[in-house]
């Protein structure tokens, strides 16, 4: 089994520069107090707190990759899906885990993807995405926990995918796209784990390639009228990536 | 396709593209979890070359798992505990028919699915257990005489909705008819010293300790007392007196843990093989010892073969499963929550 080793940040092909983390300072401490700030305790395991922060990576995909191709009114609503629905109990977790979030970055993205303004957006979702990698790196992330956020991302990927297309048929954009975007990042982070962890690379450039064999059930961002293939593809992806990552403890 | 380049890193990839294997591999799923059951994998490997690639989780859940993926899930085998289960698993479309005649001779036929789907390859009874030092009350000798109404205020159980109650009454239903059954429920519900609570566990420890006078459990659960390293678990064993309901008659009801072959089985053959290996004598000790439970081949080892030998009611398993919706309908008539 490799050593335990930050993960280093993802890249992105759409993250044209990645800036530093442009949060909120926390205000000074009190001078006259003397007692320590007491961390809340972390309510999630570190797998449930990176797969909540993939989840949010693949909504912020998606959406940067539909304002790339001119779909403003859909790249807004997965903009604003995070802080939406998935945040807030985040909160407590950065919290406990001494680090600043980045609600402010989701708040200058998104309005910017709202605003349509094209020529800010790039910068916008590069320090957005900075500023969730650092919100990453607090956690030691072992061969086998990379390994399980991946299992647990395709598998969600699965569940939207299944609302998303339903007997071949487009049902839902944002879910199929949603599946996209958790997908994608799925085969990032099985790229950086290939690459930060020389003894299971091998096992992790399997799981990538296996996730990039998945790529045509996305024929394009927008579904067409007939799209044919199943969420069962995908939760069997999914069972796949979990066999082979057994070798990863072996 | 446009998906490709958000893919683009930069790195090499394996020239392998998938989760190609060799075939050498038969991959279950098991809502088993006992650490005998690894040492039984290890053997199958050692001795056929055959690597086991295990996936462990709740019945239920594997069982969802399984549908979900459809033609392509991985999955070769499914393990399950309870023949209920074996029968949601049947009724989902998950196993395929098997054609074995190792399997055929060495399981016997109530124990496995008349179709081929399943095969049992352990079981427990379902017993009553009745505080020594109080004794068993005169004339309870079956299932059905825990309705008597001499037995008012003596008599705990857990929910109704567990499954293996589920299953009990499914096999009163078979044999008794639904109304017998409905009135059988009825007269236990009237029995009890208090609202349905805990796990069989909680009821041994209760009937031991004199809070009730008489409950049903499984045998493993007395077996893993009778084993335990805490003296407190052996000192609640050995309060129980056990008693195998219904022994001048049908016998004594048995639930099984089995295993079928997944609907998508890639590696078939393999898992054929491996079902077969579970019913030799050496496996199936393994297999039974890791939860207390009877082997379906040979003889009871372990803590349980202290019980003694009884009579086991030879209803096809696959009635418990089939029977469990009337179960359900029957407890909730009877109001045993």
């Amino acid at each position: 089994m490799t050593g335990n080793r930050p993960l280093q940040r993802l890249s992105c092909v759409a993250c044209l520069v990645l800036a530093g983390c442009v949060g909120e300072e926390l205000p000074p401490a009190d001078p006259v107090s003397t007692a320590p700030t007491e961390r809340p305790e972390p309510q999630m395991d570190d797998a449930t707190y990176l797969y909540q922060l993939g989840l949010m990576r693949g909504h912020l995909l998606v959406g940067n990759a539909l304002f790339e191709t001119g779909e403003q009114a859909a790249a807004g609503t997965h903009a604003k899906h995070p802080t939406d629905e998935l945040y807030a109990p985040m909160e407590t977790e950065f919290a406990a885990r001494g680090t600043a979030g980045f609600a402010a970055e989701l708040e200058a993205h998104a309005q910017a993807v709202t605003a349509g303004a094209e020529v800010v957006v790039p910068d916008r979702y590069a320090e957005l995405v900075a500023a969730i990698g650092k919100n990453e790196d607090v956690v030691q992330v072992s061969s086998e926990l990379a390994a399980s956020v991946i299992v647990r991302l395709v598998r969600e990927a699965g569940r939207e995918y299944a609302i998303g297309i339903v007997d071949g048929k487009p049902a839902n954009a944002h879910e199929y796209q949603d599946a996209f975007g958790f997908t994608q990042v799925a085969g990032f982070w099985a790229q950086t784990a290939a690459a930060d962890n020389p003894a299971d690379k091998p096992v992790f450039e399997r799981i990538a390639a296996h996730i990039e064999g998945l790529a045509d059930m996305w024929p394009a961002l927008m579904p067409p009228a007939g799209v044919p293939h199943t969420a069962a593809r995908l939760y069997g992806a999914a069972a796949d990536i979990e066999i082979l990552a057994l070798d990863l403890v072996r | 396709m446009f998906a490709l380049r958000f893919l683009a890193s930069g790195l090499a990839l394996a020239a392998t593209a998938t989760a190609a294997d060799d075939g050498n591999v038969v991959n279950v799923y098991s809502a088993r979890h006992y650490d005998t059951d690894l040492a039984l994998y290890e053997r199958f490997e050692e001795r056929t070359g055959i690597r086991v690639n295990l996936i462990e989780g709740g019945s239920d859940g594997l069982i969802e798992r399984i549908v979900n993926e459809a033609e392509f899930s991985p999955a070769d085998l499914l393990i399950t505990v309870d023949a209920g289960r074996l029968w949601r698993a049947e009724q989902a479309g998950v196993f395929q028919p098997v054609d074995s005649a190792v399997l055929k001779e060495r399981i016997p036929a109530h124990l496995r699915d008349p179709r081929g789907h399943w095969f049992g390859l352990s079981k427990r009874a379902r017993v009553i257990v009745y505080n020594k030092t109080a004794g068993l009350p005169e004339g309870i000798a079956r299932y059905e005489d825990l309705a008597d109404p001499r037995l008012g205020g003596k008599v705990c159980m857990r929910s109704s909705g567990n499954i293996y109650n589920l299953s009990l009454l499914g096999s009163l239903i078979e044999h008794n008819g639904e109304g017998s059954a409905g009135d059988w429920s009825s007269g236990v519900v009237a029995n009890f010293r208090r609202p349905p609570q805990g796990n069989d566990t909680a009821q041994l420890r209760a009937v031991a300790a004199g809070e009730c006078g008489l409950s049903l459990a499984n045998t493993y659960y007395i077996g893993r007392l009778l084993g335990s390293d805490n003296p407190q678990d052996r000192a609640v064993a050995e309060g129980l007196g056990v008693l195998f309901p219904n022994q001048e008659d049908r016998g004594t009801h048995v639930n099984i843990s089995g295993a079928g072959v997944t609907r998508h089985a890639p590696h078939r053959d393999n898992a054929v093989k491996f079902l077969e290996y579970l019913t030799g004598n050496d496996a199936q000790r393994l297999f039974a010892e890791g939860n207390n439970e009877y082997p379906v081949v040979g003889r009871a080892s372990g803590p349980i073969a202290a019980l003694g030998e009884f009579k086991e009611d030879a209803v096809n398993a696959a009635v418990l499963g089939a029977n469990q919706a009337l179960a359900v309908k029957t407890y909730d008539r009877a109001g045993w929550r």
